[in-house]
């Protein structure tokens, strides 16, 4: 549960992340949910959603659309990603019109998501707050590493992996694109933003190498 | 998970994957640390960790122990065989306009217990059930945690599992608003006695008039609400509407 909300970082970097979910009620309305997967795989593809997948198959950074398309089961879970408000604008009043009858569900900076729903002419139900991260927290990473990590919400992605990433685009072995795809691949559910993750990696290594000019020229 | 001795090469390509950084080179082979071992399986997932040996594999018996409760509430692929509830958690917010688990008057608290990144142990967790369990909550019957414990009234843990260690478990209920202080404050006074980490979550229903009149309370008791949120939207059907 709550995959999604705990996703952190500086708030400018959150406000081009955004999930989308449907989802089916257990006893309710979930059975022969296919024909509404594919409604709701339409209205994401055709405003761009930038990473989307099933949990049952894996995230379209690693998989084809129609294999995972194939695989959709009444137990699947149908979910992704969106970098900009325009597209939860348009997603959802392609939804609302649509009327699948399955609960549709948006993460994201609720300064954005809000007016979004209000444009779409969305009554937004009820809400799951992040009320932050509590406990030992000497022992986590840093917050850049945590910024990466936390687009997986299972936590699949190790911090020490983060740290391989970033050490192979310092050396020039990788781009931050082929990095973040490599990072986006841990995440089983198709929710990891990876345009946001390459922004993230490319920034912390350019710092860096500025950094290190500048104690060279010192 | 397993190495076998025999297929691998001492390369440590897989090290970097572990989330709870049990792969260790003893002697010029992989090690996996068992105690540490979650049982994600992110090892051996081909399309992700690329071992030129095909070395990991899952232990037999695996499923038929109590450290079967690793794997459930570690890899997401897992439905779980011991609670026969699959997932980590339950729908919560996300179907909340269908099921009316949390209407108005009422809030759903949700402790992603390990997250982020530093997994729990069984001991932790029944760390805070416990003191739940002294103001009666009463644990989600849809969670697979709550099958794991031997007395839901006190919150305590079966002891067989004790010792298990997994990537998160997530402890949920619902309460009145009103039991919200008490509540907040008995997990704000664990939080400082945790060896580990844990997110908060807060499920709330919007008032008819849209408002969140739950935001001020929190910051009166100190409690930041985060920007980010995850919205149910109100589009499935049967809706409900109190």
């Amino acid at each position: 549960m709550t995959h999604s909300l705990h996703r952190s970082g500086p708030i400018e970097s959150q406000k081009k992340d955004f999930n989308w979910f449907m989802y089916q009620t257990k006893g309710v309305n979930d059975v022969n949910i296919k024909p509404k997967a594919l409604e709701f795989i339409a209205a994401a593809e055709a405003v761009g959603s930038e990473n989307w997948g099933d949990v049952k198959s894996g995230p379209r950074t690693q998989y084809k659309t129609e294999e995972i398309i194939d695989r959709i089961t009444d137990k699947s879970r149908i979910r992704g990603v969106f970098t900009k408000r325009e597209q939860v604008v348009e997603f959802l009043k392609i939804m609302k019109e649509k009327d699948t009858g399955l609960s549709v569900v948006i993460t994201g900076v609720l300064s954005e998501v809000l007016p979004a729903c209000e444009e779409a002419e969305v009554t937004p139900h009820s809400i799951n707050y992040s009320l932050g991260v509590w406990g030992k927290k000497d022992n986590l990473p840093d917050d850049t590493t945590l910024s990466i990590t936390t687009m997986c919400g299972h936590h699949m992605i190790p911090p020490k992996y983060v740290e391989h990433m970033m050490d192979q685009v310092k050396k020039g072995r990788l781009t931050a694109d082929e990095a973040a795809i490599k990072l986006a691949n841990f995440c089983y559910c198709g929710i990891y933003n990876q345009v946001r993750c390459s922004d993230i990696i490319s920034k912390t290594v350019n710092e860096a190498a500025e950094k290190e000019v500048a104690s060279t020229k010192e | 998970m397993r190495i076998d001795q025999e297929k691998c090469s001492g390369c440590g390509i897989c090290i970097p994957y572990c989330p709870a950084n049990a792969i260790t080179i003893v002697n010029k082979k992989a090690q996996i640390d068992e105690d540490a071992c979650f049982e994600c399986g992110n090892c051996s997932r081909i399309r992700v960790v690329r071992c030129p040996k095909k070395a990991f594999f899952e232990q037999p018996g695996l499923y038929e122990g109590t450290r079967a409760a690793r794997k459930f509430f570690s890899d997401p692929m897992t439905t779980h065989s011991v609670t026969k509830i699959p997932g980590r958690g339950t729908e919560e917010v996300k179907t909340n306009d269908v099921t009316g688990r949390v209407v108005r008057g009422q809030i759903g608290i949700a402790i992603e217990m390990g997250r982020p990144c530093l997994g729990t142990s069984m001991e932790q967790v029944e760390k805070m059930t416990s003191a739940l369990g002294t103001l009666g909550i009463e644990f989600e019957e849809m969670n697979p945690l709550t099958h794991l414990m031997d007395d839901r009234e006190k919150g305590t843990i079966k002891p067989e599992y004790m010792n298990e260690k997994m990537v998160s478990a997530i402890i949920e209920f619902g309460i009145p608003v009103s039991q919200m202080v008490p509540v907040i404050n008995v997990i704000k006074d664990v939080a400082n006695k945790l060896d580990t980490v844990f997110s908060l979550d807060m499920i709330y229903r919007f008032e008819e008039d849209g408002s969140l009149p739950i935001v001020p309370v929190l910051e009166d008791m100190g409690i930041r609400v985060r920007k980010n949120s995850k919205v149910n939207l109100g589009l499935g059907r049967p809706v409900v509407t109190r």
